[in-house]
């Protein structure tokens, strides 16, 4: 699974070109590197120091799913114009 | 990342390329790694988008608004398992929230083995809606 690494978002005003914007994703992979591997090492912390019950699961669970929302938004286009304004946002 | 992928991006960042020929560059390499690994049984091609189009001329016919939403249906499998976690309390909130709108839907009944089935069943589906002023297409490609 990989992360998103662009965000691309335009918003132009009526007869304007706009401005666009590149919001370089990849920049923050350390980071979310450093958090997961953080993650893995409490995890295994606390398996092995408690029983895990079942609403203890759902939040260990949790954050690797949030995770896998993250990387499935590749892709995720979003295009709204009007004669007013137009915005477009792009994750790559 | 692979060396491709970073020169298309870097043709990207400079502008040579657009994101439209960017996206398409990247979709067909992972189409080409996904053809050099092994294949689904299903053999035809899966839909990855869920994609919506808003075209609406109601401030006049020289005024349209347009609306176009392409989301990968990668977000539907994962936000399935991630909404399986939800707490029960939360879940019949939800639940109860539908109920009122006319929505009868139970999410404990949304199982993420089922999803498979949800998503290809989701590729033959195509609204058309036209009322003359306003349009409104949802279909997956």
């Amino acid at each position: 699974m990989i992360p998103p690494y662009w965000l691309w978002v335009r918003i132009a005003p009526a007869a304007r070109s706009g401005f666009r914007l590149w919001f370089p994703l990849f920049l923050l992979w350390p980071i979310w590197l450093l958090l997961g591997l953080l993650y893995f090492a409490v995890l295994i912390l606390l398996v092995w120091l408690w029983p895990v019950s079942r609403r203890a699961r759902a939040w260990l669970l949790m954050p690797p799913r949030a995770y896998a929302v993250l990387c499935a938004l590749r892709g995720l286009s979003v295009d709204v114009s009007s004669p007013k304004d137009a915005v477009r946002v792009f994750i790559l | 990342m692979s060396e491709e992928r970073l020169k298309i991006l870097e043709l990207l960042s400079k502008g040579k390329i657009s994101v439209e020929e960017a996206e398409k560059l990247l979709a067909a390499l992972g189409e080409q790694a996904g053809e050099a690994g092994p294949r689904p049984a299903t053999g035809g091609a899966k839909p990855r988008y869920l994609v919506v189009n808003v075209y609406s001329e109601k401030g006049g016919p020289d005024q349209p608004e347009k609306v176009n939403v392409r989301v990968p249906l990668q977000v539907i499998r994962a936000g399935v398992k991630l909404a399986s976690l939800m707490p029960a309390v939360a879940k019949d909130k939800v639940n109860e929230a539908l109920s009122e709108k006319g929505i009868q839907l139970d999410l404990d009944k949304i199982r993420p083995e089922d999803i498979e089935e949800l998503v290809s069943a989701l590729g033959d589906m195509t609204v058309d809606i036209n009322d003359g002023r306003e349009k409104v297409r949802v279909y997956c490609e």
